[in-house]
């Protein structure tokens, strides 16, 4: 039983020190010369940080309704996750951050009872980094908004 | 290593084994005992209750089960927020005595929440409507088809447009009828959007307005607004020991969102309190010039009327509104409210109130409360104690994080002829049955 238990411990140290190694290998050899490395690397991350600007605005203006997940909530709050809404068009998306909705849209089946507010008061670089984040998180994998798009909504709205 | 994985990898098989067997076992042997009650649940449906009692599921996965009902022979009677397969409202029988509900029927194409039983009748609502059903011998509805129109035309904007319901014992009925706003600003939930003075949202919705349970086709023409100043009301019910309405009213959201500089993510979660009123005809409870902050123990202006946390009420703005009985923590949703007048359970329960949360989605980044059912014991129309968590474990998950995540949520209460308390849930469909086994 003794010997067991030290095979144990001593295999455990083992793996650690190994995957310690190769942390470090990877680090040494391959973060200054190969991009592709660098991209695998920080692949995990990528929901988390790609878009820091929008993901800082989503929990500002976002989150207590829509929910940290983007699970929206039952009834009331959309989901954001896994609807045509945001990885879709980005024009009829970027004319509900700007004037808001409240016509009970139809998402997947459901209707929604609380009122979305209009976010006329973000900037454009704002609205596009808040878009690009929510475009890629909670599963989502639609491309990113750019400024120069909202700001062409945000004119057709003005009209 | 192979050893060694085996030595610490057997409890995989054993707890899957031992998992599976407790809850195959759970879902048998419901039958009364020798006394004649009601055994329940193995694993009491998964709930936490006090010493002594116990729960079973009567239903499952009945649909969005919003308020209930139940008649003098145990049947259930449920209005579903939307008709499932083209009913709206089911009827569970028990046909075995077991507390399982065998037979399950339905009526009513349209969706809402309210349902209750008075006299000779079963009164169900819509969103913008009151419905009744004459009863048979057998306390079920004969003319499903053909119900009478009591109430029509009711607001129904959506937000807040649940038409809860509970009748007197003189024929009147209290139909509330929510705010479709959060705090009456220009532009609902709007950052710098000011609220509207006087808030006219407040004229035909708002409040709880009274009509009469025996006339037909009645509007707000007919009818009367018996209390004002309530955003929104779901749980409500008539107390017959002090003959006096008493609603759970659901206190406003997002006081950082709107008010960042007034209010942090914290304080938003924590407030304002979900109160409970004893309303008399013509009180106003104050919305939205005031909510109640259940730390400071007052009523506060609300940021919207020129309020920053800590100025109290105005001049026509909630200066006369009353105060609740009790102030429980924020945003937990009461959406059932009973006063419970059976003999099964211990003395400390009669005549006190039942209120069932449905779980609160708006305190991130905090986690999200609420999932049970409470109860506050009442002596003379007033409360006797600090309210406690009576049922809880719905939800299913712990912590919540979001709502979302939640399996059951409780909505609706209602009193067995045994005593038996029913709890409704409007996301897993689950239709709850406690009792009381202790001695």
């Amino acid at each position: 039983m003794k010997n067991l238990r030290y095979l144990k411990v001593l295999t455990i140290v083992f793996a650690l020190m190994v995957s310690a190694c190769g942390e470090k290998d990877k680090k040494e050899k391959t973060d200054p010369v190969t991009p592709a490395a660098t991209v695998k690397k920080a692949a995990p991350e990528i929901e988390e940080t790609a878009y820091p600007e929008g993901k800082k605005l989503y929990g500002q203006y976002c989150a207590t309704c829509h929910q940290r997940n983007g699970s929206g909530v039952p009834n009331l709050n959309p989901p954001l996750r896994n609807t045509d809404y945001v990885t879709g068009n980005t024009s009829r998306l970027i004319r509900i951050i700007l004037k808001g909705s409240d016509e009970g849209l139809e998402v997947d089946g459901q209707t929604y009872a609380n009122t979305m507010p209009a976010h006329d008061f973000l900037d454009d670089t704002q609205v596009a980094e808040l878009l690009a984040y929510i475009r890629t998180a909670f599963g989502n994998t639609a491309g990113p908004v750019t400024a120069e798009e909202v700001r062409t909504v945000r004119h057709e709205i003005l009209k | 290593m192979k050893k060694q994985f085996s030595s610490s990898w057997w409890y995989i098989p054993v707890v899957t084994a031992f998992t599976l067997g407790t809850l195959s076992c759970s879902d048998k042997e419901d039958k009364k005992n020798d006394n004649g009650d009601i055994i329940p649940d193995k694993n009491n449906a998964a709930l936490t209750l006090p010493e002594g009692f116990g729960a079973l599921i009567v239903a499952d996965s009945v649909g969005e089960a919003r308020h209930l009902a139940v008649n003098k022979n145990g049947d259930v009677l449920v209005k579903l927020n939307k008709p499932k397969d083209g009913k709206g409202i089911l009827i569970l029988s028990d046909k075995d005595g077991d507390g399982k509900a065998e037979s399950k029927t339905g009526f009513g194409n349209y969706g809402g929440t309210g349902i209750t039983l008075k006299g000779n009748y079963l009164y169900a609502s819509s969103n913008t409507s009151v419905f009744r059903y004459a009863l048979d011998e057998n306390e079920l509805p004969e003319n499903t088809n053909t119900p009478d129109t009591i109430v029509h035309g009711l607001i129904d904007r959506r937000q807040h447009n649940s038409k809860s319901i509970t009748l007197d014992d003189n024929n009147n009925l209290y139909v509330n009828i929510g705010a479709y706003s959060n705090a009456c600003q220009e532009r609902d939930r709007t950052k710098d959007s000011p609220g509207m003075y006087p808030c006219t949202i407040l004229d035909s919705a708002g409040g709880i307005w009274k009509f009469r349970a025996n006339a037909m086709k009645q509007s707000y023409g007919e009818g009367a607004r018996y209390a004002t100043g309530l955003r929104n009301v779901v749980g409500l019910d008539w107390n017959k020991e002090d003959n006096t309405l008493y609603v759970m009213q659901h206190g406003r959201d997002n006081l950082h969102d709107l008010f960042p500089d007034l209010y942090d993510a914290q304080a938003s979660a924590d407030l304002p309190a979900e109160t409970l009123y004893k309303i008399e005809e013509g009180d106003d409870a104050g919305w939205p010039y005031i909510y109640y902050d259940q730390n400071q123990g007052k009523k506060i202006l609300s940021p919207e009327y020129g309020g920053d946390g800590q100025k109290e009420p105005e001049e026509g703005k909630g200066k006369n509104a009353i105060d609740p009985l009790v102030a429980f923590p924020a945003h937990m949703a009461p959406n059932g409210l009973l006063f419970y007048t059976g003999s099964m359970f211990p003395e400390k329960y009669k005549n006190g109130a039942f209120v069932a949360f449905h779980g609160s989605w708006n305190r991130a980044p905090e986690e999200q409360e609420g999932f049970m059912v409470a109860f506050v014991p009442f002596k003379g129309g007033k409360p006797a104690g600090e309210w406690e968590v009576f049922a809880k474990g719905f939800a299913g998950v712990d912590p919540v994080l979001s709502p979302g995540d939640a399996k059951h949520r409780p909505c609706g209460l209602a009193q067995g002829p045994d005593g038996s308390l029913y709890v409704s849930d409007d996301a897993g469909g689950t239709i709850y049955r406690i009792v009381y086994n202790g001695k």
